[in-house]
Order: structure tokens, then sequence, then C-alpha cells
């Protein structure tokens, strides 16, 4: 495709190849090139959905596929301002406490989606090499400050019969933010595992992991996202009280 | 019996626990508060003995619990590729 020159967490020179397609560098920049250069900013990357709750920043890590821009989606549809879609960059403030950053994304959507979830008249241009997606403006976004980690989610579906939520122990949540980090690969081959592993451990400090397993029938969505919403009361985070 | 460390291990404490993960082959490993403190004084290669006896000025338990107990957590250790156990020198 091309080559791609990141430096100082600001500047990027890429030189296409002849005749790369354009659209294909783009969707590059905006993907790996993007996490590489938040890496040299000092931040964690992990490929997650982001939406804001009393204050702090509930997040949604999965696979491609999972659900967590449907996800992110319906909680929008509900008042929850989207923090962000795909890339998700997480901070430390000056008291060490996980921050995230707005990315100011639209969510890429596919139509069975916006047609179940009534977003017709959100619906953007076409997302170029999302096989067949399309953005989708949210119906609430965050563009404002950085925001504290509330809460992480690893999102999975399966033939649940009734969707439910339990925290995961301190060693399975590092691996799977391990896992969950936007290049994972990238991560081990330029040396920043030990980084990596140091800031999963500050962010556990003040944020709990949760798996939210659920039936992908987007008929039931509304009702995961309810059962979200009791789950965020019961840990205190609707009012804004968390363990940070 | 000799007991030592085996790999490289980056740790992290989260709460009362401490969780380390092998920079060999990512596997992670929880350790309670004794744990912690077993890994602690295996940080050189040690004697089961004295490792034991260590444990026993520290912690308010009998002989053979204490015995017991470490030979299990030790176990444990080796299967997780974390230490290695060999003959006393």
């Amino acid at each position: 495709m091309g080559r791609f020159l990141i430096s100082h967490g600001r500047d990027v020179i890429f030189e296409p190849e002849h005749g790369a397609p354009l659209v294909e560098c783009a969707i590059y920049l905006q993907g790996t090139v993007l996490g590489v250069l938040l890496n040299q900013r000092g931040k964690i990357v992990l490929h997650a959905s982001a939406v804001e709750m009393g204050g702090k920043a509930v997040l949604f890590c999965g696979p491609s596929g999972e659900g967590k821009s449907t996800m992110a989606a319906a909680l929008s549809m509900r008042g929850h301002r989207v923090i962000g879609d795909d890339v998700c960059a997480i901070g430390f403030d000056e008291k060490q406490r996980p921050v995230v950053s707005a990315d100011a994304r639209r969510l890429k959507l596919d139509d069975v989606c916006i047609d179940a979830m009534q977003l017709e008249a959100q619906r953007d241009e076409p997302a170029p090499g999302s096989k067949g997606k399309v953005y989708v403006n949210p119906p609430h976004g965050w563009n404002g400050h950085e925001l504290l980690l509330g809460a992480i989610y690893m999102l999975q579906s399966g033939p649940e019969e009734i969707d439910h939520i339990t925290q995961l122990p301190s060693a399975t949540a590092l691996r799977k933010l391990r896992d969950n980090a936007h290049r994972p690969t990238l991560v081990r081959r330029t040396g920043q595992t030990a980084r990596y592993f140091e800031a999963a451990a500050q962010i556990l400090r003040h944020a709990n992991v949760f798996t939210i397993s659920r039936h992908r029938d987007l008929s039931r969505l509304a009702g995961t996202a309810a059962m979200l919403e009791e789950h965020w009361r019961s840990i205190g985070l609707s009012n804004g009280q968390t363990n940070n | 019996m000799q007991v030592q460390r085996n790999g490289k291990w980056l740790s992290a404490m989260v709460g009362t626990e401490c969780v380390m993960m092998s920079i060999e082959t990512g596997n992670y490993v929880t350790l309670s508060r004794v744990g912690t403190r077993i890994w602690e004084l295996i940080e050189t290669p040690t004697a089961v003995s004295d490792l034991c006896a260590k444990l026993l000025e520290e912690f308010n338990v009998t002989p053979e619990i204490c015995d017991a107990e470490v030979a299990t957590f030790l176990a444990e250790l080796a299967a997780c590729r974390a230490i290695t156990l060999s003959p006393a020198s």
C-alpha cells in the first residue's frame, strides 16, 4: 500500500505505492497509523467504542463484528453521548486516573442495524472498506474534554436466554485488556508489552472490567441497554460515584 | 529441594492481589498476600526448607500445614512454568 513514517506523536508522512487506491491509504491512516500515533503520545489504545454515563466514560471492547458500534448506537438512542468508536485512547491524569478522549467519530453501522434502530435520519455517507457499513451520526455525541474512565465491558454473544453481566477477576481482566489492544501484535513487536501491562493494572485500580453476555437479536438490544443502565446504577456510575 | 524463579515476569498489585504476566508465554498468575511474600522470598534460588522456616517466622501457621501448603503452591507455580524445582545442591 505504501510507506508510513510516524514521529513524535504528531507527524505522519506517507508515500503510497504507485497505483495504490488512496481510499485504502485513508482507511489505514485512520486505523493503524492513528493507533501508532496515539501510542507515541503515551496512550493506551483499545479496540473499543465508548459512551458517556454520569460524567464518566464507559467502554465496550470486542472483536470486529461483535457489536461495539451497535451497542454505542443503542445507548445513544437512550440519551447517552457517544465518545468514540473503534479506536479508544486512554491516558492518565495528574492523579494517575485513567481518562478517555473523545474521537469525534461517526458510528459505522450496517443497514439492518440502522433499520432496527430507526436511525435512517442519522445516516451519512458509506464507510469505505467496511463491508457495506455506512457512517451514522450518533443522536447524541460527546466532543468535550477528557472523561474519567468509569467501567469497561467485554462484549460476547451466544445463545443466552437471559443477558448477564459478570465482573472479571484481576488476571482475566488484564488479559482481556491486553487482547483488546487496538493492534496487539504491534504492541508486542514495538516493545510496549510492559507499558501496556502496567497501564492495564492502573486502569483496573480505578475501573472494573466486566463481560456482558447477550443474545445478538437486535430486537433485544433495548433490553440489553436497559440492563446496562441498571448495572450502572448498582455500581454507582449513574450518579457520578465510582471508586476513582 | 531447591526452588528458583523461571523466566521473565511482569507484576503489578491490584487491590490485595499481585497479578503477574509471563513475558515469554503471556500466561497470567494471581498471587494472594502469602503467595506474593513467597514470590519475594524466592527472588534468588532458595531451599524449600529455608523458605518454610522463613514463613513460620512471619505467619501464624503450624509447620505441617506450612509444608503442605507451600508444596501445593509451588506445584501450581511450577505448572505455570513460573518456577523450577530441583534437588538441593
